[in-house]
């Protein structure tokens, strides 16, 4: 464990030396290359991101109608299936705070986590113990608390675990009725996610023609800094936000039941998918490219790096084996190791020697 | 004001534990002589937090080493101590020995507690108040922990703030009165940082009588601004309350983030250049009077910018620009100390801003003037 933890360390400290603290901070890379990343970021990454939200989204609507119609034989695999796709294309953009989706409270409610009290859970027992078919109609949850509208709602109608839901049973019936209602508010939420990114006034233009006269980015370094901020946060979110507190201190104190849709299964393809598309983005868009020539080896550090982490989520055992299991369990610290180096590439030797600052103040305000 | 300098360097000198390199402290201390000193949390290196004395050219006086990242801190009314709280949800304040240059106690709130990184000396400096979230049964209750401050800073109780995310506390100019900023964000420690339902956000300012614990008054924003998170606060020569606020809705529509209360007690949101409002990215991470209580300022983070305005009439009055400056104190009677994330000090007045100097450090959120 600490040899993996060691090596983790050593790769990060192949790369140069960081300049001189202190010194005055190596001018901003210039205006073109800084275009060219944000350019990369929103054809590359940003909008095929959506776009497949949308796709995943109106394929689980369809995906669950047809289920609540016609329940089939496999209907826990269909649903395991269909959600994990679903949350694998939020998990891309998830960790993007900007845009439309920071508008009309669309990110809380995509996804209302976390929920430690159970909000979401005692709005859906209300409206499945006194069904109002009102809440069917379309747009209708969408004036509903975040709690019962995204992907956690979701995932409790379609995994309850007390039998096939849909068919001719009223309340099996409306508990399907409701997740395709569900699925359908989310298929809304993309689609404006991915209206608002278009066309001359949308999102892209706003984020890839920075100016004086541009509300949201005055300059060309305020683009990518969103984006490298973005990956800070995504970093974080991750190790911070959704690993550690399932974590705890220990395998006595670890909680399951803290990690993010932990009732599907999908807790650890969540955190592989996050982790994989926050190294994605860096790629997609050679934001790392911006640092000097001297600092080549930094996309390839942080790929390595990311990918070390992908794979403990992916090759862990079922999540309450991989927090209790000494072996597993220190795997999963491993990669928490790793996610905060991550952290700290970006963050300290990448910024500095690109001549980036997300800010110390700026970034996670108090 | 001079014997208190007097005292606090001269003995510093010959206490330094080793902490600061002895040459440079001796000329930093010549070097201070007649002016201020302000202390703030920083980070010193990747990972590696301090509370930092540092004088008004942005000569470090001393580090003492802590343990995490760290907010603010209480100065007591003799000058003697400072109090250097943790982050949120930190669980640790350092109470360091001005003189000695050396922490002397650190506190550690009870079990489900946690501080918010504020905390202010009653005026006889025998008690430390302390914005606490008492996190007990999954809960998020704002509470103002009281420590004894004239020994070894035990805890002697706590009372409401009857709200949430209880952020800056200060005491009012009438001594007696206890004013905090409810954030109005829950957040637990189990989650990090992490904001937990915003839809259920609620923030309010409130005066607590800090001998009963009572709820004096409690102001309210207008239901429109209910993502508006009242987060900071100071008061201006007529004792008048300021406050500051961060903005959790949609982030292209910012809303007005300065505000001032009227006499009864209501809020009025001060209008300022439409540019500054947009370039303050929605969040101002502290505010400070200059000395005559004349001028106000407002940090801008994430917009890289002090923003400045007149106390008497409320008016706007300019934004100095300074990239991830968030630390701002009032250094002389009409003229501020701003601080950055990139080590930056400004001195800036309702007129000019002058370069103060650099340090190899990320200045943090917020630095008060010893």
């Amino acid at each position: 464990m600490r040899r993996l933890a060691l090596a983790a360390v050593l790769v990060l400290a192949a790369l140069p030396a960081r300049a001189q603290e202190g010194g005055p901070p190596p001018p901003p890379p210039d205006a073109a290359a800084l275009r060219a990343v944000a350019a990369r970021a929103v054809d590359g990454y940003i909008l095929p991101g959506y776009a497949a939200l949308d796709a995943a989204a109106k394929e689980a609507a369809r995906t669950i109608g047809a289920e609540c119609t016609a329940p089939s034989a496999d209907q826990p695999a269909v649903f395991a299936a269909t959600f994990r796709d679903l949350l694998a294309a939020w998990a891309a953009v998830d960790f993007l705070r900007f845009g439309p989706m920071a508008e009309n409270g669309r990110l809380e409610r995509f996804a209302f986590w976390p929920d430690p009290h159970g909000t979401g859970t005692r709005q859906l027992r209300r409206m499945l113990a006194d069904p109002d078919p009102a809440l069917l109609a379309p747009g209708a949850l969408a004036r509903q608390s975040a709690a019962v509208q995204g992907l956690p709602a979701l995932e409790g109608l379609l995994f309850a675990g007390d039998g096939p839901i849909g068919g001719t049973e009223p309340k099996a019936r409306f508990r399907c009725d409701l997740a395709v209602a569900v699925a359908g508010n989310l298929e809304t939420i993309a689609a404006e996610a991915v209206a608002g990114w278009q066309g001359p006034d949308g999102f892209a233009a706003v984020m890839t023609a920075p100016g004086p006269d541009n509300r949201v980015y005055r300059d060309p370094l305020e683009p990518v800094t969103e984006i490298l901020k973005a990956v800070l946060l995504g970093l974080e979110q991750v190790r911070d936000q959704r690993l550690t507190p399932a974590l705890g201190a220990d395998a006595a104190s670890a909680k399951p039941s803290r990690a993010p849709y932990g009732r599907s299964g999908a807790t650890l393809a969540y955190l592989a998918a996050s982790t994989a598309a926050i190294d994605r983005l860096a790629q997609q868009s050679g934001l790392l490219g911006l640092a000097p020539p001297a600092w080549k080896t930094l996309p390839n550090a942080a790929h390595f790096e990311t990918g070390n982490v992908v794979e403990v989520f992916e090759t862990a055992p079922a999540l309450d084996t991989a927090l209790t299991e000494p072996k597993a369990r220190g795997k999963l610290e491993y990669a928490r190791v790793v996610l905060k180096g991550l952290e700290e590439l970006y963050q300290v030797q990448f910024a500095g020697a690109a001549g980036l600052s997300p800010g110390f103040n700026a970034l996670d305000g108090d | 004001m001079a014997i208190d300098r007097r005292r606090l360097l001269g003995l510093g000198a010959g206490a330094l534990a080793g902490l600061v390199a002895p040459a440079r402290f001796a000329q930093a201390a010549v070097k201070a002589e007649g002016g201020a000193v302000f202390v703030t949390a920083a980070a010193v290196g990747p990972d590696a937090y301090a509370a930092l004395l540092v004088s008004e050219d942005g000569t470090i006086l001393a580090t003492i080493p802590l343990e995490a990242r760290a907010h603010d801190v209480a100065i007591d009314p003799e000058r003697r101590r400072v109090v250097v709280f943790a982050r949120r949800p930190g669980r640790f304040a350092v109470v360091i020995d001005l003189a000695a240059h050396a922490p002397v106690s650190v506190i550690v709130p009870p079990a489900e507690r946690h501080f918010f990184g504020h905390g202010v000396f009653s005026p006889d400096g025998r008690l430390l108040y302390a914005t606490e979230n008492d996190f007990s049964g999954g809960g998020a209750r704002g509470v103002v922990a009281v420590y004894d401050a004239s020994g070894g800073f035990a805890r002697l109780g706590e009372f409401a703030t009857h709200g949430v995310d209880a952020h800056e506390v200060i005491l009012a100019p009438d001594g007696r009165t206890l004013v905090v900023a409810n954030g109005g964000i829950v957040t637990h420690p189990d989650y990090g940082r992490e904001k937990i339902d915003l839809e259920a956000m609620n923030s309010s300012l409130v005066r607590i009588d800090r001998e009963t614990g009572d709820l004096v008054h409690q102001t309210r924003l207008d239901r429109s601004l209910q993502r508006l998170s009242i987060r900071h606060a100071v008061h201006d020569a007529e004792g008048a309350l300021w406050f500051g606020c961060q903005w959790e809705g949609d982030p292209y529509e910012p809303p007005l983030l300065v505000g001032r209360l009227d006499p009864s007690g209501a809020a009025t949101l001060l209008p300022m250049a439409d540019e500054d409002l947009v370039g303050a990215r929605n969040y101002i991470g502290g505010l400070a009077a200059s000395r005559d209580g004349r001028l106000i300022a407002a940090s801008a983070p994430r917009g890289g910018a002090i923003l400045l305005f007149d106390a008497a009439t409320g008016t706007y009055l300019r934004a100095a620009p300074l990239a991830d400056g968030c630390g701002v104190a009032g250094a002389t009677a009409s003229a501020f100390l701003a601080s950055s994330g990139g080590g930056a000090l400004l001195r800036i007045d309702a007129a000019e801003d002058v370069d103060a100097g650099r340090a190899p450090v990320k200045f943090d959120n917020h630095m008060q003037r010893v």
